[in-house]
């Protein structure tokens, strides 16, 4: 089990900063506790994903082709 | 045309209607007429609709009589008054979103499934209310009211495709259309006490549909039975070559199975994870189900899902990434035109790295792989579709056990996520009713493509009990 992650007011300010979003004053104190649960369960599925036994797993974000179609169907 | 009362045409279901219409025994304009009374009756309670059609739908209607009496029907919906989200675009007419930003909008262009409806002869009677951008599952509405649930309008109807579910559970239209990323037809369907579909991935259109999260979204009617759930998805299956998502997969005709009963198939269980952490009376109402499904001759197999934990992370995170690139501009330029919930949400999309998204995105692989081992040994999976019953309206947070508070958004897709994130079609069938007379549904998950597996299981439960048939009375 992952640690669960604190993000800081601080650290919300600087992600916004990073992604170029104006983020109004007094949001991050909405952002922060939210966005603790959801990057401390986003790091347990990376620790998952990051497994040896799951390294030939592609995301599900790939261009399909008719042959994958094929074989989906077969279900 | 007909004898019947006002109340024995709302009553109808919608293929009783349509066979009605067919049959020259009920005028369509009889139809829109006990509709647009419905709405006009119950509307300021449930705030269901955003927009009624009420001219354009009696014009249609008065077109639809004329055509049938001279024998000519356009389709299977032929003069039957229909809702549609308001995130499906028709040309011509406002389509916001459930939004302030998307107020004014008017596309000029019909989304393929309103082409579809309307070609089937459907009569669109109005656009229903959602949850903002269909980004939450409650249908709090900031800037169109809040949905309630015609079975206490205290209680909210779930979403994001609350608007529908409302409508069509408190017989204001034959059926309805909503789209689902998470959940947002199931959920609705389940708390408002009706069917509701949410196809394979690629098996319908999402053309003119406003995005939520390209990866996961659909397109899926909203019925008062599994029977008119198959006759509306007939309608709307196939290849759309306006859609690069749409499969190009021929459509079955998903009524043919309705009558064929459930012996010999195998339900596929996941012990450890269906029936773990959610309401007694939801507990009890699934179980009680699956009981009767196996005096019809179906047999229930405890399955493994290895990596089944782990995918309302995975969904939070594809759901709140990909809405929050679609809105990138208009976050930075009118942030303050969302509410307050959808705001944050899309604030807080912003704020994952690149390695959450895709692992998420390569755990939905991981997951669909093996679902789709589990089927070579079951046929369908039944779980509940939400752990809870219809909750106060407004609420951010619900309690399911032992005094404990959770997120509602996290609490409200618990069952509804593997679906989204494996492609997997799932139609929510009404299964019970709790102490208070809300609603309970169950979930029905199935193969890729196989959604006429789920009506036929749908269609022999209904056949059984008389869930489908009570309506809440408003």
């Amino acid at each position: 089990m992952i640690e669960r992650i604190e993000v800081s007011e601080a650290t919300v300010r600087t992600l916004a900063d990073l992604a170029g979003l104006p983020l109004a004053e007094g949001r991050e104190g909405l952002l922060a506790p939210q966005l603790s649960e959801w990057l401390t369960a986003a790091n347990e599925l990376n620790r998952k994903m990051s497994e040896p036994k799951y390294l030939m797993v592609t995301p599900a974000t790939v261009f399909t082709h008719p042959s994958t179609q094929e074989e989906t169907n077969d279900y | 045309m007909t004898t019947r009362t006002k109340e024995d045409l709302v009553q109808l279901t919608l293929a009783q209607a349509a066979h009605l219409v067919e049959r020259k025994e009920v005028s369509p304009v009889d139809l829109v007429e006990v509709s647009l009374e419905k709405i006009a009756a119950v509307n300021k309670w449930l705030n269901a609709y955003i927009t009624v059609y009420e001219d354009e739908a009696r014009q249609v209607a008065k077109a639809a009589e004329a055509m049938i009496v001279a024998g000519h029907r356009l389709g299977p919906l032929h003069g039957i008054p229909i809702g549609l989200k308001d995130n499906i675009g028709l040309k011509g007419l406002r389509t916001t979103a459930g939004s302030k930003v998307l107020a004014d909008w008017v596309p000029d262009q019909d989304a393929t499934v309103a082409a579809r409806l309307k070609g089937a002869g459907a009569i669109v009677i109005g656009k229903t209310n959602l949850h903002e951008f269909a980004w939450g599952g409650t249908s709090a509405n900031p800037h169109y009211g809040f949905v309630r649930n015609p079975w206490d309008t205290e209680r909210f109807p779930a979403g994001s495709s609350g608007g529908s579910g409302a409508a069509v559970a408190a017989r204001t239209c034959y059926g309805a259309l909503g789209t689902d990323t998470g959940g947002s037809v199931r959920l609705p369907a389940a708390v408002n006490g009706i069917a509701g579909i949410r196809p394979t991935i690629g098996r319908v259109s999402n053309y003119g549909v406003i995005p939520l999260a390209w990866s996961m979204d659909t397109v899926g009617p909203l019925t008062r039975t599994v029977e008119d759930c198959a006759v509306m998805f007939n309608v709307i299956a196939g290849p759309d070559p306006k859609d690069n998502g749409c499969a190009n997969v021929p459509v079955e005709d998903y009524t043919s199975d309705l009558k064929r009963g459930v012996e010999g198939i195998r339900i596929g269980i996941v012990p450890d994870y269906f029936f773990h952490h959610l309401q007694p009376a939801v507990h009890n109402a699934v179980r009680e189900a699956l009981g009767t499904l196996e005096n019809l001759g179906a047999s229930a197999i405890d399955v493994n899902v290895e990596n089944i934990q782990g995918n309302i992370s995975a969904q939070l995170t594809v759901e709140s990434c990909e809405p929050s690139a679609y809105h990138q501009r208009w976050l930075r330029e009118r942030p303050e035109a969302y509410g307050e919930d959808v705001r944050l949400l899309l604030e807080l999309g912003e704020m994952h790295l690149a390695t959450h998204y895709i692992q998420a995105q390569r755990y939905r692989q991981l997951l669909r792989q093996e679902f789709l081992e589990a089927f070579k040994s079951v046929d369908v999976f039944i779980c509940p579709t939400l752990p809870f019953t219809a909750t106060p309206v407004g609420e951010m947070s619900v309690i399911i056990e032992n005094d404990v508070e959770e997120d509602m958004l996290s609490a409200i897709m618990q069952f509804t996520g593997v679906p989204s994130l494996t492609g997997l079609p799932s139609l929510n069938v009404p299964c019970g009713y709790d102490n208070d007379n809300l609603p309970i549904g169950m979930q029905i998950i199935g193969r890729p493509f196989d959604e006429a597996t789920l009506f036929r299981v749908g269609a022999a439960f209904q056949e059984a009990t008389d869930f489908h048939t009570r309506a809440p009375a408003l």
